[in-house]
């Protein structure tokens, strides 16, 4: 009996010796290759890490959109029978397409990045005050870009803000026009916290306050809003920091003077319009693009190659001069904005508020560095029909331009209907992704799909 | 033997006590007394003493002694005790010295040693429900994998084999699929060390030809002392929180006291691939092929043709032999040498086996290793050791990628090479992929020791330390013309390399009271564990000499495809007290409270319990008369909870790991959405059974009923990819529920000095539902999941026929919407999951000769391969020749076409996959103890096992354990010839 008081006793104690180191017992810390938020926006260089990484989504959704929106307008053809690439050159897209869904997910993705770096970063007080800004300038600037991307291609989508999953995950669409005002809002504000030199390396990777101010005047022309479209423009352009090359071989190199934002990607920016060393170009130069090019363009000799298998000549787009992907230092960076686009941006402004001299001069400027005599437009109309024009021979292939360019002017149909057999008015919007409906109760599907 | 002995007493003793003497002599009377001791002399306290003809009897007291008043001269007493044989004793009234009554142990099968989570039983006294295969069913089984010993053995347990080469996957499944998403692998424990249940696949392990590794096959089988398979609450509850799919003990071998007894056994046989599926030979698939264009009005042209333009129409290969074809050699040699004392024990044995292969080329499998146990006990007993250490090692070389369907649906006429050499890719080329080599090595300890000290009599202190470390390191190497040449591919080799470490430390309280014939038992523990996983697998480029290619050195570049990192820690408190009133009725209570790191703070704890109680009837003095034909029954019942935290370390904390390199410099990700609200899934246990033994417990019956209901079931989350993720962590309010009957019979038909023979059925007959899923419908579960229904159902669109005049599939419109569309018109074809399984051992003996069959049996149905009808240039199953050939053909399958529409009628397929196989067949002869005895040995043993010998299924269809034909290798067969001897 004694002896079993005795034990007995023992053991509660044991257990409570125990159990007092329990809650540690069964937690662990993070493994040495996690870092939780606090940690991350901390310090410096984890910080700067992470915002490096609210671009790395990019590279894929610029070849999307180079390959798959060059096709669904009137800038590519592609010998790729898959049904995904063949929905967009027929014009007809179905909910299931796997590009378009990744194009979604990819620019969704970029956003919780941008959302969460915000929400990570703000109550953060050790790091240098002009990083944090640096920081949060390049998170409000990519989540613009992804914003911007989206209404073009969707329309109406949800506006996610937060890290918040319980609310995002029932998130309903908010109207194209909300959403603009927030990628304005965004672009400005990141506008005043981005610095005018390139942050982190100095190389044109990441935004800087000019590459705000040059999404700031895509935004503006997009809502048609031409003053500070046409303001937003002439403050790069007489930034200074800025040049058109007059070698057009050499528009889409690494940091060159006129590129305002680039992508980088590992293997180059070749990947997206890959072609065999022999054989047929899988993605070629469409006839209409062809044509765009006025006699003597030398946008149109620099800028397209063409190679003749069988005795049949095959054109392909050669903006960039790397075929296949490499592994060592790279020549050249995929350009999402560069400085003729902004002249094009201004010329349009300009002539929208009757100043069409000046308007005439920024198209002049670019149609000189393609070794074009200046335009013989006069009138408003043709100036407005020359600077399409113009647009659609300079910015082919760059970051979906055209297929905004096409619906800016409510050509798009007109252009498209007579090349695509199953093109529909609706067909101006992509299907929201059927994964995302699924997944999601409150959204709702683009008419016609 | 000893049952035979035991027998034949008792049949004496009926004869001999035929007629009792009771001489009527109502004036006499006197007190016998005497005491009834066990077979070392030490007193029985509550054994029931009787004479015969009478129904008062008396029990013994704490001493042993009993006095019994009798009013005969003479007559016979029968003395009974529960784990001991009845005996009768006569006496005289002439005799006065007290009777001195020595009672022999019963060999009956209830009162065998029970291995329960910490601790043993008896499956007499046994409250839970656990099955158990000893180390002669392991032995008898030429099986390289452990988990392979156990198809067909044990009721509720399905054991499916995932691919049959050395290395490959076995699938264990207790009692159905609890889980939707979070793993249905029970908890695997050997010598008291939790191991991995899984292939370390995640953390960058390689899959090989023989498809998801499985961890246990690098234990030797021959270690084995025995496997126990714990199922319901009562007897996994005290694992707590990993337990709800059920828990499987593996204890090794112990060493055993006697003089050293040094035994080897050596085997040879050979394996070979046990079903060529049944596919079109070259006419048969010629004509299918040029029906398929010829139905279409399309020319085939060498691109979408090669089969019938470029390759040659005479050449065929029978592509499955060609692959599979070899016949493997396997050797195995198992020493060991044992001994021991009274206070020291030792055993230890080495163990190596070689097996060829009966893939083309010279790849091979080799494990070796030993393992040493030593057992200590102090001279007053009062401390004891034990220390186990099992070492193991296996070399696997086999191929990158698995073969898989490539074997049977490459053409016949399949041309390997191109005139100048280089292999052809028209269609994808497997020939070419054997030149892709994976080289797996585990290195495998399992050190595991316990210390125990009686504190004072009835109370033990124990604490048991294990560590267990399990390493796979592999080189995959791909050449560059092994691989399709349109993706530009370069000469690749993989390296990786896992590590899963764990250690446990255990300290055990034990305690035992007798109190006047009633056993109280009690247990109070604690459990502290760490896992550590690592793992990092590395990709090198470009390698310029294909003998290099395996040298992570000679590689161009070097890309980091996977490292991780991750720990578990894991601490508990559990306990259990165990009644026993009267050897009738028992209770048991158990109780777990677990702490895992694998949730958020506030979510780490959980507790769990179980209550279970038995009622051994037949020791009621009133159903023992009424029932005399029953030797033993026993009502047993329990219900408790469990759970499962079979998910990734971390999901709870919301983090940053690498992210892609950008700008040419590293950058950081967020790793998911965090969701700290997760805990674990919940799995209540009920259970039933009656247990019966009939005629001296010759025929054990055992009916068990279950239902098992998981809720908060851990899944990921599907969220749209507007939040971010795809997924995250979350606990879902769908519930479970698993439900069956066991049956197991266990029949002793012949026992005697000539033939003996046993007999043993398992059957058991599971039901799965998914009982509720709020809102399924808006979840992306809707289309895989049924409220109501068996977790495997298949949907699919409903095959009405086919048009005797076209020859087209035709399927239910369900949704009359004039198309035929997915999801719409699918209906649910039926369920794959099986509606019965079990198994029929049948043991023969006479003399030195012993047979061992045992027949698995499963009847379910599974997806079936999808045949292609002539749309692409590969080969389809035999079946269809019966396809619609001419307008008239009544047939429900459809014509050839070269446009795989027509194969919407795939879908429609769920054939029976029901299958008997001759699962093991062991003969062994030992002869006769004087002929040993001249040739100097202690034994001799010489045997052959056959494993999987022959199977009985749908022979149209593909081997019906390997799902829908997806290609794995179905469990080889296999026969060896063995000698075995003890010097």
């Amino acid at each position: 009996m004694k002896n079993i008081l005795k034990y007995g006793l023992l053991l509660p104690a044991l257990l409570i010796f125990t159990c007092t180191g329990c809650r540690k017992m069964a937690s662990t810390d993070l493994p040495p290759n996690q870092l939780t938020p606090d940690k991350v926006f901390g310090d410096s260089s984890s910080a700067v890490a992470a915002t490096a990484n609210l671009y790395t989504l990019f590279g894929t959704v610029d070849a999307n959109f180079i390959r798959y929106i060059g096709t669904y307008t009137d800038e590519l053809k592609t010998t790729t029978v898959s049904s995904v690439s063949t929905e967009f050159t027929n014009g007809s897209l179905t909910t299931g397409n796997t590009a378009v869904l990744s194009i979604w997910q990819n620019l969704y993705a970029t956003i919780y990045k941008a959302n969460a770096l915000l929400e990570g970063i703000q109550p953060v007080k050790s790091l240098p005050p002009t990083l944090k800004n640096t920081c949060m300038g390049e998170a409000r600037f990519v989540r613009a870009y992804c914003y911007y991307q989206l209404v073009n291609i969707y329309g109406d989508v949800p506006l996610v803000l937060t890290t918040a999953v319980t609310q995002n995950a029932k998130a309903a669409r908010s109207p194209a026009k909300a959403v603009m005002t927030r990628v304005i809002l965004d672009l400005t504000e990141g506008q005043r916290l981005l610095p005018a030199a390139y942050p982190f390396g100095g190389e044109k990777i990441q935004a800087n306050r000019w590459a705000a101010a040059a999404l700031l005047a895509k935004a503006y022309l997009f809502n048609n809003d031409y003053v500070h479209a046409g303001a937003q423009a002439d403050q790069v352009i007489s930034s200074g920091q800025y040049n058109l090359l007059s070698n057009l071989n050499q528009v889409f190199t690494a940091n060159n003077a006129e590129a305002i934002l680039q992508l980088w990607n590992s293997t180059g920016a070749s990947t997206l319009n890959s072609v065999p060393s022999s054989g047929i170009p899988v993605y070629q130069v469409s006839p209409q693009l062809l044509a765009s090019f006025e006699t003597g363009d030398k946008r149109r000799t620099s800028w397209v190659n063409s190679v003749t298998v069988s005795g049949l000549q095959y054109y392909y787009p050669y903006t960039y001069k790397q075929r296949n992907p490499t592994t060592g230092p790279l020549a050249e960076y995929s350009t999402y904005i560069r400085l003729a686009e902004l002249y094009l941006i201004r010329g349009e402004s300009r002539l929208r508020q009757q100043d069409l001299s000046g308007a005439r001069a920024d198209l002049n400027t670019i149609r000189q560095r393609a070794g074009l005599p200046a335009t013989t437009a006069t009138t408003a109309d043709e100036l407005l029909t020359a600077i399409r024009q113009e647009r659609q021979a300079e910015l082919f292939n760059e970051g979906g331009n055209r297929f905004i360019d096409l619906k800016r002017y409510q050509t798009i149909d007109q252009v498209l209907s007579p090349i695509k057999p199953l093109w529909k008015p609706s067909s101006a919007l992509f299907p929201i992704p059927q994964a995302e409906i699924l997944n999601d109760p409150n959204l709702t599907q683009n008419p016609g799909y | 033997m000893k049952k035979t002995i035991f027998f034949m007493v008792l049949a004496t003793l009926c004869l001999f006590f035929k007629l009792p003497a009771q001489e009527l002599s109502p004036q006499f009377s006197q007190t016998l007394t005497g005491k009834v001791t066990d077979e070392q002399g030490k007193p029985l306290p509550g054994a029931t003493v009787l004479l015969q003809g009478t129904r008062v009897p008396a029990i013994t007291s704490a001493d042993g002694t009993f006095k019994l008043f009798v009013t005969v001269k003479s007559g016979t007493l029968t003395v009974s005790f529960i784990g001991f044989q009845k005996a009768s004793i006569p006496f005289e009234h002439t005799r006065t010295a007290p009777l001195s009554i020595q009672l022999t142990p019963d060999l009956s099968a209830l009162n065998e040693v029970q291995v329960i989570g910490y601790g043993t039983t008896t499956k007499r006294f046994n409250t839970g429900s656990v099955a158990s295969i000893s180390a002669k069913e392991i032995e008898n089984q030429p099986v390289s994998n452990p988990l392979a010993a156990l198809q067909g053995r044990a009721s509720g347990v399905l054991v499916q084999t995932t691919n049959g080469l050395p290395g490959g996957g076995i699938k264990v499944q207790i009692r159905g699929q609890g889980s939707l998403a979070s793993g249905t692998d029970p908890l695997f424990i050997v010598d008291g060390v939790p191991f991995l249940s899984t292939s370390p696949y995640g953390s960058g392990a390689l899959n090989g030809a023989n498809g998801i590794i499985s961890p246990l096959s690098i234990i030797n089988p021959d270690d084995i002392e025995s496997i126990d398979i714990l199922k319901d609450a009562d007897a996994t509850a005290i694992y707590g929180s990993r337990a709800a799919n059920g828990v499987v003990l593996i204890t090794t071998k112990k060493g055993k006291k006697g003089g050293d007894r040094v035994t080897v056994d050596l085997t040879h046989g050979i394996s070979k691939i046990s079903r060529i599926n049944p596919v079109l030979g070259l006419p048969y698939y010629l004509k299918l092929r040029r029906e398929a264009f010829a139905n279409d009005g399309v020319i085939p042209d060498v691109n979408t043709a090669p089969d019938l333009l470029k390759w040659d129409t005479t050449k065929s290969t029978d592509w499955q032999r060609y692959f599979y074809g070899k016949t493997a050699q396997v050797t195995t040699l198992q020493t060991s040498i044992a001994g021991g004392n009274e206070n020291n024990q030792y055993l230890f044995s080495l163990n190596y086996r070689n097996e060829g292969t009966i893939l083309p080329g010279d790849e091979n499998y080799k494990k070796g290793g030993g393992y040493f146990n030593f057992n200590h006990s102090s001279n007053d007993q009062r401390f004891n050791l034990t220390l186990s250490v099992n070492y193991n090692k296996d070399n696997n070389h086999t191929l990158y990628s698995a073969i898989n369907s490539g074997a049977f649906s490459i053409p016949p006429n399949f041309l390997v090479r191109n005139p100048d050499g280089s292999y052809n890719w028209d269609i994808s080329n497997p020939v070419a992929a054997l030149e892709q080599k994976q080289r797996s090595n585990t290195d495998y300890i399992n050190v595991s020791t316990s210390l125990g000290y009686k504190l004072f009599p009835g109370m033990d202190a124990k604490i048991s330390l294990g560590y267990n470390r399990y390493a796979l390191d592999q080189v995959a190497t791909l050449p560059q013309d092994s691989q399709d040449p349109s993706f530009d591919p370069l000469p690749t080799a993989y390296f990786s390399n896992s590590v899963s470490q764990r250690y446990i430390l255990e300290p055990q309280l034990n305690y035992r009271k007798e109190i006047s014939g009633d056993v109280l038992t009690a247990l109070i523990a604690g459990t502290f564990q760490h896992v550590e996983n690592t793992g990092y697998t590395l990709e090198g480029d470009g390698v310029s000499n294909p003998a290099l290619l395996g040298n992570l050195g000679a590689a161009n570049t070097i890309v980091n495809q996977i490292n991780t990192y991750s720990l578990y820690k894991y601490v508990s408190v559990f306990g259990r007290v165990n009644y026993n009133r009267k050897k009738k009725y028992l209770l048991d209570l158990n109780f777990r409270r677990d702490g895992s790191s694998r949730f958020g703070p506030g979510k780490q704890f959980g507790n769990f319990y179980a209550i279970g109680g038995a009622w051994i009837f037949t020791e009621e003095n009133g159903i023992k008369r009424s029932l005399p034909f029953l030797s033993y029954g026993k009502l047993r019942g329990s219900y408790g909870t469990t759970g499962n935290d079979q998910i990734s370390d971390y999901q709870y904390i919301s983090s940053y790991n690498a992210g892609t390199v950008y700008g040419g410099t590293s950058t950081l990700s967020p790793a998911r959405v965090a969701n700290p609200d997760y805990s674990w899934e919940t799995t209540r246990k009920l259970e039933a059974a009656l247990e019966l033994g009939f005629i001296h417990d010759r025929i054990l019956f055992t009916t068990a009923w279950y239902r098992h209901n998981s809720s908060k079931q851990l899944i990921a989350y599907k969220i749209p990819y507007l939040a971010g993720f795809a997924s995250y962590q979350a606990n879902f309010p769908a519930v479970i529920q698993n439900t069956g009957l066991e049956l197991d019979l266990k029949v002793q038909a012949l026992s005697g000095k000539g033939l003996n023979w046993t007999s043993t059925i398992n059957l058991t007959l599971p039901k799965n539902k998914l009982q509720s899923f709020p809102n399924i419908e808006g979840s992306s579960y809707a289309n895989t999941y049924i409220v109501g229904q068996d977790l495997s159902v298949k949907k699919g669109l409903k095959l009405l026929g086919v048009d005797p005049q076209t020859g087209i599939a035709q399927f239910a419109d369900i949704n009359n919407d004039g198309k035929i569309t997915t999801p719409a018109d699918l209906v649910v074809l039926g369920k794959t999951s099986p509606d019965l399984f079990g198994g029929w051992t049948n043991s023969f003996s006479y003399k030195g000769f012993a047979l061992d069959v045992t027949m698995e049996f499963v009847k379910r149905r599974y997806l079936g391969y999808q045949p292609l009808l002539g749309a692409y240039p590969y080969n389809d199953p035999l079946f269809v020749l019966n396809r619609w050939q001419k307008p008239g053909d009544v047939t429900d399958i459809p014509r050839a076409s070269v446009n795989i529409v027509s194969s919407q009628y795939n879908s429609t397929q769920l054939p029976d996959a029901s299958y008997g196989r001759l699962k093991n067949l062991a003969i062994s002869y030992t002869p006769k103890a004087a002929l040993l005895k001249r040739l100097g040995l202690k034994d001799l043993q010489l045997y052959i096992n056959g494993q999987n010998l022959w199977v009985i299924a749908n022979k149209q269809r593909f081997d019906p354990e390997i799902s829908g034909g997806s290609g794995g290798v179905a469990p080889l067969k296999s026969i060896i010839f063995g000698l075995k001897t003890t010097l």
